[in-house]
């Protein structure tokens, strides 16, 4: 009798752990990627521009294809713009550290020419991602990413 | 198991520093060797831990890194060893807001891990918090011999830790480290005679656990000289007889690993951004408000890590707990003390512990309210697995459990 039950309980327990971890898993409160804010849905087309090819991975939000070009430049530090630091301390824009962790080993550098920009109209429906230089410019799709080159 | 998994851990870390890539691959590729062998070895027999240990690894291989501290700081440390090959990464301050102070134990392992497979993604080092919270299973397991007791304390467990489980972060194995260092120092201070001829493995796991304990998170450090304190405490002042030498000499060379790495913040001038000079000016400027008082205790008390396992606490212990408040604990007499040892010992590391913490928001430089809802819950984890290991060890049925506690 007493087996019977603690085979009972021990079937009940477990069918409550799993539920609570089914729950659990489930209970996505968060943003997967705070990234999203940056660069939203909308496409990247491929522009070849001076040998710089940058190409949009979905599944990133195109922050793949920063890193790559920026490790195919031998860019090895780079810069937030002035907007972007100022909503560092943000939490809709903690944006800033998931570029941080993403990019690294390429590393911050308030001194770096390289500077990441991120422009918002009207409750971040549409962002910008660019490294500006100021000589030579290419275009990445108008509409959202804008890579210049530096000298 | 639990040792050598603890001291393959432990020899990592200490094995970071001379970059051999070849014996972090052995390291990594025993401990798997040592999990498996767990859980593939006569899988009837202690099925229950078992199952847990792989639900554990499904679940970290199977959730994303979504917390702040899990990404920002543990994964991040982690990235910058693996990129640098450095352990000592960290030292040059870069990014200071990811609290650079931090111990790297849990990074030099999630690092060496993707060294293990050669590349770096966001989910594979998560194994480390897996491969860590697989000692402490295996070490409950060998205490716990009821499965009944097993299942409820495990479940518990994670219905306490939840999101702290799932998302990268170290408080978990904060608590787990905590249980089991509480648990070792406990059979050596107070129940030597029962481990007679494993003497030298009971001081093996003692040495292991204090120093991953220490080395997992700063409030580590904190907890390993409190569990030591309490017990010597009771062992010294109330019960009056003598602590043998080995266990300061052991405790003291567990605590070098972390001194070594304090040394080396110093050095390189990073320092605590919770715990610094500005802590007495915001405790005189907090304290004089009751109603700092308040939410202080109502953060940290009420919520499901602490408030769940105080009742649970209470209500399966109420006639020891009568014993030790009828005869207010210091002028306890020694006999009814010996029945509750391991009670009085638990109670003491508690408020010892949740009135350092009190202590450390009273006069925290962040604002009070968001300190206290983005960590409370997190930090009285300890406190509240150990009322649940309690509660639940004195419902098992096994004849050395009862005769031990």
């Amino acid at each position: 009798m007493i087996a019977i039950k603690k085979k009972r309980i021990f079937v009940f327990f477990f069918i409550i752990f799993f539920i609570s971890i089914f729950l659990i898993s489930k209970r996505r409160d968060f943003n997967f990627y705070n990234l999203k804010f940056i660069f939203d849905n909308e496409k990247i087309s491929n522009i070849n521009n001076n040998s710089n090819t940058v190409t949009k991975d979905n599944n990133f939000y195109g922050i793949n294809e920063i890193s790559i070009f920026l490790k195919k430049n031998k860019i090895e530090e780079i810069n937030f713009d002035k907007e972007l630091l100022k909503k560092k301390n943000n939490s809709s824009a903690g944006s800033i550290e998931d570029i941080i962790f993403f990019l690294y080993p390429i590393k911050f550098n308030k001194k770096s020419n390289y500077i990441i920009s991120y422009f918002n109209d009207s409750k971040y429906s549409k962002c910008k991602l660019m490294i500006p230089k100021p000589t030579q410019n290419v275009k990445l799709n108008d509409k959202f990413l804008t890579i210049y080159l530096c000298e | 198991m639990c040792v050598t998994i603890n001291s393959l851990i432990l020899l990592n870390y200490f094995f970071l520093p001379f970059n051999f890539n070849f014996i972090k691959i052995v390291f990594i590729l025993f401990i798997f060797i040592t999990i498996i062998t767990f859980v593939t070895y006569s899988f009837s027999k202690d099925s229950i831990s078992k199952i847990f240990i792989l639900i554990i690894f499904i679940v970290c291989l199977g959730t994303p890194l979504n917390d702040w501290d899990g990404k920002y700081i543990w994964l991040f440390h982690a990235k910058r060893i693996f990129f640098d090959n450095n352990l000592y990464a960290q030292l040059d301050n870069y990014m200071p807001w990811t609290h650079n102070d931090y111990p790297p134990l849990i990074p030099s392992l999630s690092a060496s891990i993707a060294n293990f497979f050669h590349i770096w993604n966001d989910i594979l080092p998560k194994i480390s918090s897996a491969v860590m919270l697989c000692t402490m299973i295996i070490f409950i397991n060998s205490i716990i011999q009821d499965n009944l007791v097993r299942i409820i304390f495990f479940s518990l467990f994670l219905w306490i830790t939840e999101k702290t489980f799932l998302s990268g972060s170290v408080d978990d194995i904060l608590t787990s480290y905590t249980l089991c260092s509480s648990l070792i120092m406990y059979f050596l201070f107070f129940k030597e005679k029962y481990f007679s001829n494993n003497k030298k493995l009971l001081f093996l796991l003692f040495y292991t656990f204090v120093t991953l304990t220490t080395l997992v998170k700063n409030e580590g450090l904190v907890i390993a000289i409190i569990l030591f304190l309490s017990a010597a405490f009771i062992k010294k002042i109330i019960l009056k007889e003598k602590i043998n030498v080995s266990i300061y000499i052991i405790f003291t060379i567990s605590l070098i690993p972390i001194f070594i790495w304090k040394l080396k913040c110093y050095n390189a001038g990073i320092y605590s951004d919770i715990v610094n000079l500005e802590n007495i000016k915001n405790f005189k400027d907090r304290s004089l408000d009751l109603r700092n008082y308040w939410n202080i205790f109502n953060y940290m008390t009420l919520n499901k890590s602490l408030l769940l396992p105080i009742l649970l606490f209470f209500t399966i212990n109420f006639k020891k707990i009568k014993i030790i408040s009828t005869n207010k604990l210091i002028f306890i007499k020694k006999i009814e003390l010996k029945k509750t040892i391991f009670l009085s010992y638990m109670i003491f590391f508690s408020i010892s512990y949740y009135l350092i913490i009190f202590f450390i928001y009273l006069s925290t430089p962040n604002d009070l309210i968001w300190h206290l809802s983005t960590s409370s819950y997190r930090v009285v984890m300890p406190i509240g697995v150990m009322l649940v290991f309690y509660s639940l060890i004195n419902l098992s049925d096994n004849k050395l459990s009862r005769k031990v506690f």
